[in-house]
């Protein structure tokens, strides 16, 4: 993992160079729409300034690891520098490159539709800092006569805006979350989950045969539920299902007290949305019971001890 | 149409005609340079470079006719300048040679055609010889399709 020094150093090194304004939201065939924004040199200082308080907000926060179960807490990002991790995040990262040459939108054109935006920062190797929007009721100020000059007036429809601070970096070889309900929002609203659902399921489903309705039940569970996805995607990555069978599946059932029926009917895994915990936790080895009390656990973090 | 405007200078009507052009083209020239100087430059990295010089020759007819058409002579000859400009603002727009403008040489800079590394096609206004350029390059952006370089990102960039 690349320390969040050396990725404030990347930063550093390019918060004087050049600097983009790419808007965007996701199309009818799923991919993404963008467009970058015309600006005047003092409108892109100022969300180079902003880049800036994005920096200096780094600098108060520690790095962690982004498993199936992180909850970023405040003071914490998470950074992601697995190749699989980035080829995931590829469909915003080719933004990187191509935000100069993206077509202009007006700014009368800024509306609700947009998604997300995201500040481009250097010239050759770019960094985005993406934010995804946030709809607001804006008010003005009345115009009628004197007196109603006075008031303030709501503008009745949500309004598109630009806001300090930035929910997720991407950078060529790393990924910085910050604000993770944002990311993981804006992951399933531009599809990315719906594009990688499928692949995280047969991380399942290669190995160990499943139940074709209990298939289709968990990639819509996927599709909804980011501690659902987060964990399949956890299991597709660690790969040991491979060597696994469904036999060991029941025998590791059994041994954490849970129903071996319940999750293994007819030589084929079953899965229950309202256990899908107990069912994702089992297959990733999330379960144990505690050899002093046999009460059964759940490890919220597992790290092998071989390596240290 | 500054210089047949000068040479119609005898005749009011025949004056605006030509003036009133002259000097909206100038006003169009400020603001862009005022555009230009004041834009966010970003970085380009274009795949192909031609040299869009030689697009140059089609501006020389108008420049010629100041110089074979005397529109103070008569209505008829200014006329028949006013026609012939008329079409050749119309032709170099219609055909997108308008950014060829002869005048850019006169402040050193050239006009290249450029082809980005992500296939979008724009015309190059830049001072340095594009040819030699290595990586991406701040350019500022005037509309869609054209990308000014300044002096200044020039001295930034090296």
């Amino acid at each position: 993992m690349p320390r969040l020094e050396e990725v404030r150093a990347d930063l550093d090194a390019i918060i004087d160079e050049s600097v983009s304004v790419v808007v965007a939201r996701r199309n009818a065939d799923g991919g993404i729409d963008a467009a970058k924004l015309a600006l005047a040199e003092d409108a892109g200082e100022g969300f180079r300034d902003l880049c800036r308080d994005a920096m200096e907000d780094l600098e108060r926060r520690t790095g962690v690891a982004y498993t199936a179960d992180a909850e970023l807490g405040r003071g914490e990002v998470s950074v992601l520098d697995d190749d699989e991790d980035l080829a995931e995040l590829s469909d915003l990262t080719s933004l990187a490159a191509s935000a100069a040459t993206l077509p202009i939108t007006p700014p009368r054109e800024l509306d609700l539709r947009i998604q997300f935006y995201a500040v481009v920062l250097g010239d050759d190797s770019r960094v985005l800092l993406v934010r995804r929007t946030d709809p607001r009721i804006a008010y003005r100020q009345g115009r009628w006569l004197a007196i109603a000059g006075e008031r303030l007036t709501r503008i009745e429809e949500p309004a598109f805006s630009f806001s300090p601070g930035f929910d997720f970096l991407l950078g060529p070889a790393w990924a910085l979350i910050l604000t993770q309900a944002a990311f993981e929002r804006l992951f399933r609203e531009i599809g990315l989950i719906e594009k990688h659902v499928r692949s995280w399921v047969k991380g399942i489903t290669d190995h160990l045969p499943m139940e074709a309705a209990s298939e289709a039940e968990l990639l819509s569970v996927a599709h909804d539920d980011s501690r659902t996805w987060r964990r399949l995607r956890e299991i597709r990555r660690r790969g040991h299902l491979a060597h696994v069978d469904l036999a060991e599946v029941r025998k590791y059932a059994k041994k954490v007290g849970l129903e071996p029926t319940a999750i293994v009917r007819n030589n084929k895994l079953v899965f229950d949305p309202s256990e899908r915990f107990s069912f994702l936790h089992l297959l990733n080895e999330d379960l144990y019971k505690g050899p002093l009390t046999d009460v059964t656990f759940e490890a919220q973090r597992k790290a092998t001890t071989e390596s240290s | 149409m500054a210089l047949l405007a000068f040479r119609a200078r005898d005749d009011t009507i025949w004056l605006l005609v030509f003036a009133v052009p002259a000097l909206v083209g100038c006003v169009v020239g400020v603001i862009a340079a005022i555009l230009v100087s004041r834009g966010n430059p970003e970085p380009y990295s274009l795949e192909t470079i031609d040299d869009a010089g030689e697009e140059v020759i089609g501006h020389i007819g108008s420049y010629l006719l100041p110089a074979v058409v005397d529109v103070g002579q008569s209505s008829e000859e200014a006329l028949i300048a006013a026609v012939a400009l008329a079409l050749i603002v119309h032709i170099h727009i219609a055909t997108g040679r308008v950014h060829v403008n002869p005048l850019l040489y006169v402040f050193a800079y050239r006009v290249y055609r450029a082809t980005s590394s992500t296939g979008v096609a724009y015309y190059l206004v830049a001072r340095t010889d594009a040819s030699s350029w290595v990586g991406s390059r701040r350019l500022v952006p005037l509309g869609a399709s054209l990308l000014i370089e300044r002096s200044r990102d020039i001295v930034e960039q090296g």
